[in-house]
């Protein structure tokens, strides 16, 4: 069930997996299918990316490894892992390429067109999109059948649970194999059956977000004040149910009612709020310029804050190892 | 301190609780004997709960349960108080009526305050001589576990009435936030929003139940707690968070009323937990086991916060 089993590697290492797109998201993506056992191929046209991807790779496992999620040696996982700048090589005799790049239309495009003129047809292209419709991705190959959506979340070998998005070409074969790869790699796979933008929890995160931001842009609560509801009120609810679950908890009467009354006063827009574009014009972009909604100008907390996420991914890993093992 | 809540249901006992538990004596007001004798027995067990999570001491327990009395007199109760929480049905008229009554048997310094989680308190507030000190306290459920409250200033609130009202809840050991008075207030806008678009995908085959529920559990589940959504939307850099709502909000659901999809459910009498069956089966102790693990969460937090 959980990635956490690491000790039960269910992958061979005579079925390769090709990963396109060797920076942040590519390289956690090389780490979970290496881990469990499958031969990966990182590919990327920047050699200095793929060696950051190796070191990146083998401090991370050292992280596992410390705290208790790894049975392996690092050392027998990395010698399953190879890299490329070669695009044409690294694909040549792969089952699944996952493609990781960044989000761009065209460059995306591109690289299935040269993935597809390299792989044998059998081959399942996925992509790590969240943004572009697989449609879109599908029609730069000859057989769209195989193409498909793996949406992984960030920070891939922490959060076991993976998109798989269904395009209109998709076939049956294709998908089933896509999550048959997932579970074996210690995934928890979510089909996504239709080709929607969002896919699953990007819609649901926006449609929060939308809503969030119409709140502070009227000023009917402070961000601070939305984020400590968020934080400790809705945050530890989600943790343990989504939201189909609270509301079988809650009741569906009463969700019925509320429904009722709520719906009509929600916000609805079909566009990015004022706030935010302005926001984005000041050039107040978020931690990345050192102010957003809130102030990011002592770096420490940015770093605080991922090291404060995986320790607390590593924590639900591990309570669902030792819940499985009794 | 002297708190009176009226209402005997699903809330007011244990915000009469919370009063109790600093210090305050606390009166339960219902017109039903039978709802005060309920309510009293389950303060008697959440403060038991308590006790054996290591959050009052069994002395603390004890003094806590004998500050709370309970009363059928309305008029009585409420003449020399400091603050009066309501919290009976959601029903505007029963609250307009309530607020005018208490308004005129209480003294001019009492806060009124009410506990609606649905209904316009400005509108409650238009009962009464003197709106501003007429103030929301939206406790979430359970009260006596959940610390956020969300403070709702109606039209008229005075930003005296409302400071005090933010001072007496920290001082019971509860997270204030200030909220302006619009339907849902900020909690259950945001849960409903969540809702929303869930069931519209549901409803539509686009993911099945477990999917929908596994991805959000996942991956936002455990971010939520640390970094709020505008921290999250700060960590994904602002431009990002643009160009995916161009992408994303034109094709969000933005149904005004519940769908048929959850109609037919209350219709068959698929309730949900309560029932066995909802968007989910619930087999026989499956609900409470899950209700269990959302209790330890809010435990922890507030023995965290204890300690420090």
């Amino acid at each position: 069930m959980a990635s956490s089993r690491q000790n039960n590697r269910h992958g061979d290492k005579n079925e390769k997996i090709a990963v396109v797109g060797s920076g942040l998201m590519g390289r956690g993506i090389g780490q979970v299918f290496a881990t469990a056992g499958f031969a990966i191929t990182l590919i990327d046209l920047n050699q200095k990316v793929l060696d950051t991807a190796l070191q990146q790779i083998s401090s991370s496992l050292d992280t596992m490894k410390k705290s208790g999620l790894l049975a392996e040696p690092k050392e027998s996982i990395l010698s399953r892992i190879s890299t490329t700048p070669d695009l044409p090589k690294g694909v040549s005799d792969v089952s699944l390429v996952v493609e990781a790049i960044f989000e761009n239309v065209d460059a995306k495009k591109d690289v299935f067109k040269r993935v597809d003129q390299s792989t044998k047809s059998s081959t399942i292209i996925a992509s790590n999109t969240t943004a572009i419709p697989i449609a879109i991705l599908a029609s730069a190959v000859s057989h769209p059948e195989r193409v498909v959506g793996s949406h992984f979340w960030n920070p891939p070998h922490l959060i076991p649970a993976v998109e798989v998005t269904r395009g209109e070409k998709t076939s049956v074969d294709t998908v089933e194999k896509t999550v048959s790869f997932l579970k074996r790699a210690g995934k928890k796979p979510a089909v996504v059956n239709r080709d929607v933008p969002g896919q699953i929890g990007i819609r649901i995160l926006y449609a929060m977000i939308r809503e969030a931001t119409w709140l502070v842009e009227n000023g009917i609560a402070s961000p601070e004040d939305v984020d400590n509801i968020v934080k400790e009120a809705l945050g530890t609810r989600l943790e343990i149910l989504g939201p189909l679950e609270l509301a079988d908890l809650s009741g569906i009467d009463l969700v019925e009612n509320v429904a009722n009354i709520l719906y009509k006063s929600l916000d609805s827009s079909t566009s990015p709020q004022e706030l935010v574009k302005h926001m984005v014009s000041a050039g107040e972009l978020g931690v990345k310029t050192g102010k957003g909604f809130y102030d990011w100008r002592d770096g420490r907390n940015a770093q605080q804050t991922i090291k404060e996420r995986d320790a607390h991914l590593i924590k639900i890993l591990k309570e669902e190892q030792e819940a499985s093992d009794s | 301190m002297k708190v009176v809540v009226i209402g005997s249901g699903t809330m007011g006992p244990g915000i009469a609780q919370t009063f109790a538990q600093v210090g305050h004596e606390a009166t339960l007001v219902d017109i039903d004997e039978k709802a005060l004798k309920k309510g009293m027995e389950v303060v008697g067990n959440n403060l038991r709960f308590f006790v054996e999570a290591g959050i009052l001491t069994a002395s603390e327990a004890e003094q806590t349960r004998n500050r709370i009395n309970s009363s059928t007199e309305l008029s009585r109760s409420v003449s020399s108080v400091d603050l009066i929480v309501e919290a009976v049905p959601e029903n505007l008229q029963l609250k307009k009526s309530i607020f005018s009554r208490i308004e005129a048997d209480s003294s001019e310094e009492t806060i009124l305050a009410s506990n609606t989680s649905s209904l316009s308190l400005t509108e409650i507030a238009s009962a009464t001589k003197n709106p501003s000190r007429v103030i929301g306290t939206h406790y979430l459920n359970p009260p006596h576990l959940v610390r956020i409250v969300e403070v709702v200033l109606g039209k008229e609130t005075s930003p005296e009435i409302a400071a005090k009202m933010t001072g007496i809840l920290k001082e019971c050991g509860k997270k204030p936030v200030l909220v302006k008075d619009v339907p849902g207030f900020v909690h259950n806008r945001l849960i409903c929003a969540l809702m929303r678009e869930a069931m519209y995908m549901a409803s539509n085959e686009i993911a099945s139940v477990e999917a929908i529920d596994t991805i959000v559990k996942e991956a936002f589940g455990p971010r939520f707690p640390l970094t709020g959504i505008f921290g999250l939307e700060d960590n994904v850099g602002l431009d990002v968070l643009r160009d995916v709502s161009n992408q994303v909000f034109p094709s969000l659901d933005d149904s005004d009323r519940a769908g048929e999809w959850l109609t037919e459910k209350v219709d068959r009498g698929d309730l949900g937990a309560k029932t066995g069956r909802g968007f989910y089966e619930w087999p026989e102790g499956s609900a409470l086991k899950t209700r269990q693990q959302l209790t330890q969460r809010f435990v922890d937090i507030l023995k965290s916060a204890k300690q420090s």
